[in-house]
């Protein structure tokens, strides 16, 4: 891969790693009920 | 590699690799649909189906998401890499029956086109808890469907190799609304720690996996040394360069593959022309750099692939002084011969380190048995997982809607205030007839309000024989705390199947004119007394039959369809530590069901006078729906 993609990829995962458990874990405490 | 296009480029490994995936997808399917029937019975069928194509699809999303990483922290992962396309494209297909499945229970049959009622039903977008959950999945099948149809070579080059893993790397923003699909549908649905953890540990899998490969080739990139003033850069001693393997070094940001083989030196840019493969860490065989994603080759000294193939590499010059390694740092033409630099000491007779090549049919068994083991290991863990899943159920939708036997019933047909027929069952200890009511509802997610109006004909009630589909008594069953409720109550009374509510089988042909045994009942017991109460707005027909219980999240959106298509609201509530259902109304008597609609699944608050139909109560709302 070219080194653009390589930090595209990079940023991607580190915003995924630090937004996506975070919002499951909200979803979970937060149950509609 | 190939000179032009054909659907599929078959060779030995990927007809093996296709055949033990599907052989997987299929195990994967029969077990968790078999262990599901035989320890829940009367889990729906379908709802069963959903389950098992969504679970597949969300393991098969982290196998594909992990194999990148994977390969690039460990070689060993290389073959399962190699057909990476076909995996993606089952996945494709098992998700898009998981979406098909869903689209249609939830969405079909009802007053609008699924696709619309996919977008309109469930309209809390601004709302995190009752987002609508399924238009994450919606949005992130587009993308899988994008990457499924341009997943071909052809695409490939006709987008460019940058264009083309450009846009596929949208898929990692389609796993993260999948994930969201998951955390804001079946996981609030559930509320199992079990899919909660599950759900963490996948995503730390596979962030921890990209995010260390990715930090790894970080530290390559910042390894560059500086160029000297005739633009020279030093690479390494010939020695740190095993034999037809590369040396990788980084100038001006670009990546340079110095091979070292026959006693012989060349340098290329180190992106294959295919899938932008990283070809330093290919190796060279019959005489050709060999990338190792997909094999494609091109020749050492001029960069170019052998005849028929059209790619070309940019080449480098090479200089020795002693045993150090320089690299001139401007590229030459793509193409550009260089003569290799000869070494003076003689080629390594090392043994030969196992490389894997796709299109090859001369693997080592070493290689592939490792592939076979690694593929196993991948099976055997979502076998293990489909268990776990079956199991951490807790939530069971019965299909309790009896479609094999048609029932006759007999009885007052109104209207008012909803579609009902009061069937006579038998007589109370004073000698008084005793009356069941019967909820009345159309096919698919229809009402029965206009039916009954043209059956009426202008009268208020009549006397009728309606044949329909009720409940199937051998699937109800009754907790303490539901035995208030119409699917218990009455039950075994009288010599008249009981049923909370019936649908009509064949729209007015089912509804016959009776001759009367018995007096019109009265309209109600008592003239109803004001209360407020806390519950969840349902549809009856879902919640007692087709999908019992029909509830919660998951079920908004084909419940908002349902009242939407005329079929009566309820209310589900708790008093005196038993569970109550009651027909909502207007406060003059009138049908609600717009009304209701931006309350359906949720908690709500009602005041109003709750009034007894027989074993149904009926709810007048006053003052309108509030939230809790």
């Amino acid at each position: 891969m070219t080194i653009s993609l390589r930090k595209a990829h990079r940023i991607v995962w580190m915003i995924l790693a630090i937004v996506l458990p975070v919002l499951v874990i909200m979803a979970y405490l937060f149950i509609p009920s | 590699m190939s000179a032009g296009y054909q659907a599929v480029l078959w060779n030995r490994y990927k007809k093996r690799y296709d055949l033990f995936l599907w052989a997987g997808i299929i195990l994967y399917l029969a077990v968790f649909i078999l262990v599901n029937s035989a320890f829940f019975p009367y889990q729906n069928t379908n709802t069963i189906l959903i389950r098992a194509f969504g679970t597949l699809a969300i393991l098969m999303l982290h196998l594909i998401l992990a194999i990148g990483p994977l390969c690039r922290l460990n070689r060993a992962f290389l073959p399962l890499l190699y057909n990476r396309r076909h995996l993606g494209v089952s996945f494709f297909f098992v998700a898009s029956a998981h979406a098909g499945l869903s689209l249609l229970w939830f969405h079909g049959g009802g007053n609008l086109h699924p696709l619309v009622s996919l977008f309109t039903s469930n309209t809390h977008y601004g709302s995190f808890v009752f987002f609508p959950f399924e238009i994450l999945g919606a949005v992130a099948w587009v993308i899988f469907l994008f990457m499924a149809v341009t997943s071909h070579d052809f695409w490939l080059n006709f987008l460019s190799p940058v264009a083309w893993k450009t846009l596929h790397m949208l898929v990692y923003g389609a796993y993260g609304l999948i994930v969201l699909h998951i955390a804001l549908g079946i996981l609030q649905y559930e509320n199992s720690p079990v899919l909660f953890s599950l759900l963490l540990a996948g995503i730390g899998i596979l962030a921890g996996l990209h995010v260390t490969a990715a930090a790894r080739e970080y530290k390559v990139d910042k390894g560059s040394v500086t160029v000297d003033a005739g633009g020279w850069e030093y690479v390494c001693r010939i020695g740190e360069i095993a034999e037809n393997r590369a040396k990788v070094v980084v100038v001006h940001g670009e990546r340079i593959a110095i091979f070292k083989y026959d006693g012989k030196l060349s340098a290329v840019h180190n992106v294959c022309k295919h899938q932008l493969g990283p070809l330093g860490e290919g190796k060279v065989v019959d005489g050709c750099i060999t990338c190792p994603w997909h094999g494609y080759q091109y020749r050492p000294e001029d960069g170019c692939a052998p005849p028929p193939f059209t790619e070309k590499l940019h080449t480098y010059f090479l200089r020795l002084e002693g045993d150090k390694i320089f690299v001139q740092s401007s590229a030459l033409p793509e193409g550009r011969f260089v003569e290799p630099l000869r070494l003076t000491e003689s080629p390594l007779t090392t043994k030969e380190d196992a490389f894997f090549i796709g299109w090859s049919g001369d693997n080592g068994k070493r290689v592939t048995r490792r592939a076979f083991r690694l593929g196993l290991m991948a099976a055997g863990g979502a076998l293990a997982l489909a268990l776990v899943f079956t199991f951490s159920q807790h939530r069971i939708s019965r299909f309790q809607q009896d479609y094999d036997h048609v029932q006759i019933l007999e009885g007052w047909l109104t209207n008012d205030p909803v579609p009902v027929l009061r069937t006579p069952e038998g007589k109370d200890a004073r000698g008084n007839p005793v009356f069941a009511t019967v909820l009345l509802i159309d096919a698919l997610k229809h009402g029965a309000k206009e039916l009954v109006t043209e059956a009426l004909q202008g009268r208020r009630t009549a006397f009728v024989k309606i044949t329909g589909y009720g409940l199937d008594r051998q699937f109800i069953s009754c907790g303490p705390a539901e035995r208030s409720t119409p699917m218990c109550m009455g039950v075994g009374i009288g010599a008249v199947p009981h049923f909370p509510i019936l649908e009509i089988a064949d729209g007015l042909h089912s509804i016959t004119p009776a001759s009367s045994r018995i007096a019109e009942p009265p309209r109600a017991a008592y003239p109803g007394k004001t209360v407020e109460v806390r519950g969840e707005i349902i549809d009856p027909k879902c919640y007692f039959g087709a999908m019992n219980p029909g509830e919660g999240k998951t079920h908004l959106s084909c419940a908002v369809r349902c009242i939407s298509g005329g079929i009566m609201p309820c209310i589900k509530y708790e008093a005196d530590g038993q569970l109550h259902y009651a027909v909502l109304v207007g406060e003059d008597g009138r049908a609600m069901n717009q009304a209701v609609l931006p309350y359906v699944g949720e908690p709500v608050r009602i005041k109003g006078r709750l009034q007894p139909l027989d074993n149904w109560e009926f709810f007048y709302v006053e003052g309108g729906i509030q939230r809790k």
